[in-house]
């Protein structure tokens, strides 16, 4: 049972939880939903123990909090130690750095075992039961996609059968076949563990949770039966956030499906716009392997200027390879990138930005806001001699233009913020707004919003929807999402044996 | 990158050596001569020289092989390198390569010994400092470090010196083994190891805080990575935590160090080896300075220069074929 009793977090002078009690026994689970920065985070690592707060440590902690009996924030260290995986597990966010890149998947797995004092020759057959197959047992985890990773977490931290369980965004990275054989695995057992899932996403939370509760400001501000509170929620703040999940529905649909409407014949007019006169970005014949695995071959894409081209596909069907190639971020091994007309040769002069899934990780850590988004204004600016790194006066109007572009504050403290500080939502905002500082005509956005929010998602699905209009930005979109393509796309592809395969 | 490249890349790389080595000999060849007189003036200018007559000196001048002109003596010079011949030290009166032959060894037994211990020290409490930044293993073992730092290596050198050989007696002061060395293979060994104890001591304490700061600065990096935090929270401590995944994550970066180190290593051993008197070819090296000894300068440089090269390259190669992993 995991009880917390009037938990209050700070770090600094920063309050991140404040007056949180919440109580969840075996066999439950509880749903903590809330806004990018509101302190989910920091609540499932201080859970694990991974967060020590305490004297002369960056944490500060007041309240109780009692997991399996055992109070956490009292607990010496090596109680922790024993208690976590076997008592407490925890599934964070599939992030490429999620597994050690020294080891390979079954190399976890075993290690695991052995620390337990179990047999490491059922290690294979442990992963077979959280479908992880046999050809990916071999592979250090450079060569897994996001799916694949979150696969192998969910097996390591389930492997030790905890009673305990902490969900942290767990489905965030995966695709709709992973996402269901996830929340398979997560079922399975939830009768005998408490569990604590915290998400944004309101599909998995009311397919996984008994309660629900809403947190804002660092505490929850409304508790209930998760079916009851997810449909119909009293507080201002969870209407906000259920309002925004229905938002991104009702919103994005419509102008995905105006879009069509706006130019009749949804298939026939982007063919044959591009045929014609319209310039935008085309990849021809492109085949990319990595050693004997040939992930593309002989890919064909041409997204006219101004519009959206969708690629869905499986988790590890080479979504991530096409976008690091069109972003330049991996070499041609046979093909060719260009802009304009159709019959045009001549390649792209500056390739597409890439909006990764992973903000943080596409931005400076010690960077401020401020440094992010001058740093390719200046560059942008004629060259002279010497150079000048210094802002001038229409840059700072420039990167305020920028942040209320996609809907940041553009204010003195948030402009010195450093970027390591920032929220997933704003982080991604902030890649946008960088994106369009470097005056690409061309965005490529690999899972731009499957690390975010509802309410964030919905701005950025809104943004991108604006920025296609009113700056003729064209955007190719990699997602496993079908909601966000159809919020955004003109054409939708699937990405299957290397090829694309246009979809109605 | 793959098998292939690997393999090209270590190909270019013993290129890029060889030329680099083909470079360091013509320079070893051209710098003596560069400066006024020839061999035979430098003998001549000794105090203990007898007059000799200009017919007597050309002779001599002719025997040595110092009439024929610059391109012909380089061709010989070549010729004899390429035989491994590397001269004879006139002042030692014997061959160059006899002399680094039996030189090389304690140098090589002093390096050998040193890079286990300061590798050893170093990244142990390294990691144990790093994995908690902050934390008071990581204030007590910075502080230490901090204070061996600001001792200059050389006297360091002296120290140990002066407080384990002179005041309190514990190891020989100098030498590599005893004058008349016992024919007792084990008893030979064990005077060997104890006259070895100081000066592998006094070169590692030149390394340790160098990998030490490196080791804690990329543990510290490390520590806040997403794989031990998950590794954490699976329950993962103790040593599989510190080798596993801090030791195996921080090879790369220590193996791309090392090839610098091992350069700063054959610096220190000279100067450890004076302060020691310890016939390795650092002091070989002074002695042939000392004395103007060009032969015996350049063989040992070559040899020094040779040695390194290909540590340098085994070391690139590994640190190359470790960064493939990602």
């Amino acid at each position: 049972m995991i009880r917390i009793d009037k938990l209050s977090l700070w770090v600094g002078d920063q309050t991140i939880l404040a007056d949180l009690s919440l109580e969840i026994r075996p066999g439950e689970t509880f749903a903590l939903i809330g806004a990018s920065g509101s302190g989910k985070t920091s609540l499932a690592r201080l859970l694990t123990g991974l967060i020590r707060p305490g004297k002369g440590r960056a944490f500060r902690a007041a309240g109780t909090v009692e997991v399996a009996g055992f109070d956490i924030l009292a607990a010496p260290e090596s109680t922790m130690r024993r208690l976590r995986g076997h008592r407490i597990g925890l599934i964070m966010q599939a992030l490429a750095d999620a597994l050690n890149p020294q080891m390979s998947v079954l190399d976890h797995m075993r290690e695991l075992l052995r620390v337990r004092g179990a047999d490491a020759g059922t290690a294979e057959q442990i992963y077979l039961d959280f479908n992880v197959p046999a050809r990916l047992h071999h592979r250090r985890p450079a060569f897994l996609s996001g799916g694949e990773i979150q696969r192998v977490l969910t097996a390591l931290a389930l492997a030790g059968r905890p009673d305990h369980l902490v969900l942290d965004e767990p489905t965030a990275a995966l695709d709709a076949e992973s996402r269901a054989l996830a929340l398979a695995a997560f079922k399975n057992g939830a009768g005998e563990r408490a569990q604590l899932l915290i998400t944004h996403d309101l599909a998995l939370a009311r397919a996984l949770a008994n309660r629900a509760g809403f947190l804002d400001g660092g505490t929850l501000v409304e508790t209930g039966q998760a079916e009851q509170l997810l449909s119909r929620p009293v507080h201002p703040v969870g209407r906000l956030l259920i309002g925004c999940s229905t938002g991104a529905t009702d919103k994005a649909s419509p102008s995905g499906i105006a879009a069509f409407a706006a130019k009749g014949d949804p298939q026939g007019r982007p063919d044959t716009a591009g045929a014609t006169a319209v310039t935008g970005l085309q990849a021809i014949e492109l085949s990319h392997g990595f050693g004997a695995c040939q992930i593309l071959d002989g890919l064909c894409l041409r997204v006219a200027e101004g519009t959206c081209a969708a690629i869905l596909g499986p988790s590890g069907c080479g979504k991530s390879t096409l976008a690091r190639i069109l972003a330049g971020f991996e070499p041609l091994q046979h093909g060719k990138l260009v802009w304009g007309h159709e019959g045009t040769r001549t390649p792209l002069a500056h390739p597409p930005s890439l909006i990764s899934q992973h903000p943080h990780r596409a931005l400076a850590r010690h960077f401020s806001v401020r440094d992010v988004l001058m740093e390719p204004l200046l560059l942008a600016r004629p060259q002279r001699w010497p150079r000048v790194w210094r802002a001038e006066g229409d840059q700072t109007e420039q990167v305020a233009a920028l942040l209320s572009d996609v809907g940041l504050p553009a204010d003195e403290t948030f402009l010195r913020r450093k970027t390591a500080m920032l929220s997933g939502g704003e982080a991604q905002r902030l890649v946008i707004a960088r994106g369009l500082a470097m005056q690409s005509r061309c965005l490529v956005a690999d899972e731009p919003t499957s690390a975010l929010d509802l309410s964030a998602r919905t701005q950025i699905i809104a943004l991108l929807n604006r920025l296609k209009a009113d700056r003729r930005l064209t955007l190719v979109l990699f997602t496993h999402d079908r909601s966000v393509a159809e919020g955004l796309a003109d054409r939708t592809y699937r990405l299957a044996g290397g090829r694309l395969v246009a979809e109605v | 990158m793959t098998g292939q490249s690997i393999t090209r890349h270590m190909c270019l790389g013993l290129l890029d050596r060889i030329v680099v080595f083909l470079l360091l000999v013509v320079l070893t060849f051209v710098l003596p001569r560069l400066m006024p007189g020839d061999a035979l003036d430098l003998m001549l200018s000794s105090d203990m020289a007898r007059s000799m007559s200009r017919a007597e000196t050309d002779n001599l001048r002719q025997s040595m092989g110092l009439d024929a002109t610059i391109s012909t003596q380089f061709l010989t010079y070549v010729t004899n390198l390429a035989q491994g011949d590397l001269g004879r030290s006139i002042q030692h009166a014997a061959f160059v390569s006899d002399l680094i032959g039996r030189a090389l060894p304690w140098t090589l037994l002093l390096v050998l010994a040193a890079l286990p211990v300061y590798l050893g020290i170093s990244v142990v409490i390294g990691i144990e400092a790093g994995r908690e930044p902050h934390g008071k293993t990581d204030r007590a073992f910075t502080g230490v470090m901090t204070l061996l730092a600001s001792v200059p290596p050389y006297s360091a050198a002296v120290f140990l010196l002066l407080g384990f050989a002179v005041l309190w007696p514990l190891f020989p002061a100098s030498g590599a083994e005893p004058l008349f060395p016992s024919p007792d293979p084990l008893s030979r060994s064990l005077a060997i190891a104890r006259h070895a104890v100081l000066p592998v001591l006094a070169l590692s304490l030149h390394e340790i805080v160098r990998f030490y700061f490196l080791t804690r600065g990329e543990a510290v990096g490390l520590s806040g990575r997403p794989f031990v935090l998950n590794a954490r929270a699976r329950g993962i401590g103790g040593w599989r935590e510190r080798v596993n995944y801090f030791g195996r994550n921080l090879l790369a970066t220590l193996l791309a160090r090392m090839t610098d180190s091992v350069a700063a290593l054959f610096g220190a051993v000279i100067y450890i080896e004076i302060v020691f008197a310890y016939p390795g070819i650092g002091l070989l090296l002074y002695e042939a300075i000392l004395s103007r000894d060009h032969v015996l300068l350049q063989g040992i440089v070559l040899t020094i220069s040779a040695l390194f090269l290909t540590v340098n390259w085994v070391l690139d190669a590994a640190s190359a074929n470790l960064a493939a992993r990602g």
